[in-house]
């Protein structure tokens, strides 16, 4: 069993260094007042948590929960049903990972305006690449000295998601008290997003018999999905500012984001056998119906893959939705 | 001196193979044709769940012998038995098929080949074929010294029974490639016993071939699918860059003589087990001629009461346990000494490269090379081990499974490899129990439901022979009729007509009644019939016990179906 490697410890760099950047622009900055003209301008920096649920993308762990569940689980019961084998077992580890959160960070460049009304253009990144090594064994007794084995490990299973956001924004101080800023903000802009999806799985049948243990096959196949395109960022939401020291004040905002892209596209890799097939082609979420003699099973997963297959026995529009709650703490330098 | 010795029969069949080529007269041959490792893949609808799968290199031994009378305008009759894993050429090219044959007049089929007087060469051209690992087919693989290594390549993806028609397919488009002359002629399928799955794996493939390479079915083989766009393209021109449509392939694979087949294996099992139990059953008969009870809660299996109480071959059972054995076991050993061998292929075989043991350092026959009885399952075994197993365990008891002297003029093999064999267990019990997709739950073992759909749906295209054998209880061939009739999903009747008809000396048809929307890609099918002539005297290899009357009634279908080979102006 491996940990799941979460790609968080560089948000958690970031936000060393954006404290250290802190720290020293404080440190030679004098006290002014925050309504000088000379601090029209300030120059943000932020960091934070993004909760999301890309649903389409998640469909790919869905998928193989399931697809786990019915063909092994669901075939073993049925085999056992059927007297053709005395017990089983199974033992799972891991689970396959969705993509839930995300650590956005990004900068804007602020202009105020008048009064309590400032113009913002910035940047936003957020990304998150989730990787697990979920595996399961079944075992299968046929007699007291007869078992089979069945492993499915994955090499690597890797959800991956990024937006890139050039964004404007809108924002209007409401309340002052001494030190402390309210304000309410929204911001606007085109986002660029990205996913990938890789699963390298490992799968290998054993058999026992008369306490010898033969590996009898094993096979490995790997699949690469990447797909990327174009959508809307936009977000409200409310600002807490506080001034720390001379120039330097920090915030704290928090809203909602609506973050969809509608249409990606993009290359993808298969290799079975040691044979690689390769394709480019946009992202659909696909049906498909598994039958097989214990009963059907229908699932549903976002796929680039062409042409499409004809197991496929509906498609529907895939959109990346990065679309979730905002959470950013950030320090503003004024000039 | 080996080393001159293959140089020299290299140089010989070289000039033959060089003599034999584009406008040549088509003569006897026989060998080997090299399948190479094939990906393939098991699906069930499903892209982002497949079984992927790649076979060994394998050489497939065949025996051509051209038609009697101006074969480039004859048929090709494709011959194979059955097992899985048993050898064509100790069943039907020894038994009355071919220009020589075991004599059915003498106990286990005589001291030698005689001239079969029913050779099916006044019909047509005859191919006769040893599936993967029996007969004298071998397969290649590194490492194979390796035990374990060995052990693997008795699975899925070296014996099932889709990839075992592709195996054939395969061999018979490398095979028209050496005879372009006979490249579109059409093509009569013969197949005896799991012969039957096979074939109609072959002509479910062959029917259905885009099918089998854009994913819609179970079995996916695209370089198969590719390779027969290609030939049908060459066959129907007016076909170029189309899907060629089932009715017209049927125009070259339109023929399929089925001797005691597999059709649709569980449903025939299911009833002849209902028919066995019955009172009165032919079971109780045999009992009852044996002077003891058959109890059928007691046994089981009743082959089991049959062959160990009874005392009765269950291929014959007119006949003591083991009597069609012994044929098999009588031209395996004549198919061990090379005089015999070159006799009955009408080949000298001592111009095969592959047969010598310097060229087959890489092959394999079984895994286990000390105890062929570790070639299989010890837990699993049932009614196979009496059907199958003990085939090989005889063979071997009887010191049949020699070499004879292939060692002495091919020269010596290693432990793991074998000139020929004729039940190859291991690769049988890879068929049943050792095979990953049968494991994970793909249907894909020739007794399910799907091969009977599939052979359904063939016979609306394809006109097919079964024979009806009164003494064969493996094949119970009144069992056949019913067991169809359970595809309740394709047939909404199925009739057995035992009354004559005009020029059919032996009485039989089965009229398969089919629904309107027994297939979703077919316009309805209406009524197809499949001549079942009843055989008195026969045991399952009905070949060797009735040759005179299946020839005879081969040759009047064929006739009645498209196929006057008695005509002066043959096919064309």
């Amino acid at each position: 069993m491996r940990a799941r490697r979460d790609s968080c410890l560089k948000p958690v760099r970031r936000i060393l260094l954006l404290l250290l950047a802190a720290l020293a622009c404080g440190g030679v900055s004098s006290a002014q007042d925050p309504e000088e003209p000379s601090g029209r301008w300030s120059l943000e920096v932020f960091d934070g948590f993004a909760g999301l649920n890309p649903a389409d993308f998640n469909l790919l762990a869905d998928s193989d929960e399931g697809l786990r569940a019915f063909l092994y689980d669901d075939l073993l019961q049925d085999l056992t049903a059927r007297g053709e084998i005395l017990s089983w077992n199974s033992q799972s580890d891991n689970d396959f990972p969705r993509i839930r959160w995300a650590l956005p960070f990004g900068a804007r460049l602020r202009f105020r305006v008048l009064g309590g009304l400032s113009l913002s253009v910035g940047f936003r990144r957020i990304s998150l690449d989730r990787s697990a090594d979920p595996s399961f064994v079944t075992t299968r007794e046929l007699d007291t000295n007869y078992s089979q084995q069945e492993a499915v490990t994955y090499g690597e299973y890797t959800l991956a998601v990024a937006g890139s956001i050039p964004q404007i924004g809108i924002h209007l101080r409401v309340v002052r008290r001494g030190d402390f800023g309210l304000e309410i903000y929204t911001l606007g802009g085109p986002l660029y997003a990205d996913c990938r999806f890789t699963r390298d799985r490992i799968y290998n049948w054993n058999e026992t018999r008369q306490g010898n243990t033969y590996t009898v096959f094993e096979s490995r196949s790997r699949l690469d999905e990447e797909g990327e395109g174009v959508g809307l960022a936009v977000e409200a939401g409310l600002r807490l500012n506080l001034r720390l020291y001379g120039r330097l004040s920090g915030f704290f905002e928090g809203g909602w984001a609506y973050q969809v892209v509608e249409s990606l596209s993009g290359p993808g890799q298969e290799t079975r056998s040691g044979e690689t097939v390769s394709w480019e082609g946009e992202w659909e979420v696909r049906e498909e119906v598994l039958q097989m003699p214990w009963g059907e099973y229908r699932y549903r997963f976002p796929s680039n893959l062409q042409p499409r297959p004809f197991t496929t026995v509906s498609s529907d529009p895939f959109s990346l939705d990065l679309s979730g709650l905002q959470l950013r703490l950030g320090l503003a330098f004024r000039f | 001196m080996k080393g001159k010795n293959l140089c020299a029969a290299g140089g010989v069949f070289l000039i033959l193979w060089m003599a034999a080529g584009p406008g040549s007269v088509l003569a006897n041959e026989a060998g080997f044709i090299t399948i190479e490792p094939v990906d393939f893949y098991f699906q069930a609808g499903g892209w982002l769940e497949r079984l992927p799968l790649r076979s060994s290199e394998a050489r497939l031994w065949y025996v051509y012998q051209a038609a009697d009378d101006r074969p480039e305008t004859r048929p090709l009759f494709v011959f194979f038995n059955g097992g899985p894993g048993s050898s064509t050429s100790s069943g039907l090219l020894s038994m009355y098929t071919s220009e020589f044959t075991l004599d059915n007049t003498k106990p286990e089929g005589g001291s030698g080949f005689i001239t079969n007087p029913f050779s099916w060469t006044r019909l047509g051209n005859l191919l006769h074929i040893d599936a993967r690992q029996s007969g004298f087919s071998y397969s290649l693989m590194p490492g194979v010294e390796d035990m374990g290594a060995r052990f693997r390549e008795f699975n899925a993806q070296n014996f099932n029974t889709f990839f075992d028609g592709a195996d054939f397919i395969r061999l018979l488009l490398r095979f028209f490639d050496g005879h372009p002359e006979l490249r579109d002629n059409p093509v009569v399928i013969v197949g005896e016993s799991y012969g039957g799955g096979r074939a109609t794996a072959m002509l479910h493939l062959l029917l259905n071939y885009s099918a089998y390479g854009d994913g819609r079915e179970v079995y996916q083989d695209p370089a198969l699918s590719a390779e027969l766009q290609e030939h049908f393209e060459r066959i129907f021109p007016a076909y170029q860059g189309t899907v060629v449509p089932p009715e017209v392939i049927a125009g070259q694979f339109g023929h399929q003589v089925l001797i005691q087949p597999t059709l649709s294996s569980r449903y025939q099992s299911e009833v002849a087990q209902e028919m066995f139990i019955r009172p009165g059953s032919v079971i109780h008969q045999l009992a009852e001629d044996a002077g003891v009870v058959f109890e059928p809660g007691y046994y089981e299996i009743p082959f089991t009461f049959v062959y160990y109480v009874a005392g009765r071959d269950l291929y014959n059972f007119s006949q003591p346990s083991d009597w069609l054995f012994g044929y098999f076991f009588n031209a395996a050993e004549r198919l061990r000494s090379t005089a015999s061998l070159a006799r009955i292929t009408g080949v000298d075989v001592t111009g095969i490269p592959e047969m010598y043991a310097a060229a087959r350092t890489n092959a394999y026959r079984v895994y286990d090379a000390s105890d062929p009885d570790t070639q299989t399952a010890p837990a699993v075994l049932d009614h196979d081990d009496i059907q199958f197993r003990h085939l090989s365990r005889m063979e071997a008891a009887r010191g049949s499974d020699g070499s004879g002297d292939l060692e002495t003029v091919f020269g010596t093999l290693q432990p793991w490899d074998r000139y020929f064999i004729s039940s190859n267990s291991a690769a049988n019990y890879a068929f049943h129990y050792y095979s990953v997709a049968l494991a994970r739950g793909y249907d894909v073992h020739y007794s399910e439901p799907r091969f009977g759909r599939m052979f359904l749906k063939n016979t609306a295209f394809v006109d097919t022979f079964v024979t009806n054998a009164a003494f064969d209880l493996v094949i119970y061939s009144p069992a056949i009729p019913p067991a169809l009739a359970r595809h309740v999903e394709i047939l909404e009747q199925v009739v057995h007509d035992r009354n004559p008809r005009a020029g059919e000396a032996r009485p039989g048809l089965i009229e398969l009644h089919y629904r309107g929307d027994a297939f979703p890609d077919v316009s309805a099918p209406g009524v197809r019939e499949i001549r079942f002539p009843y055989y008195a005297e026969s045991c399952h290899a009905v070949s060797l016990t009735e040759p005179q009357a299946l020839f005879e009634d081969v040759s009047e279908w064929l006739a009645a179906h498209g196929l006057d080979l008695h005509s002066q102006g043959g096919i064309r």
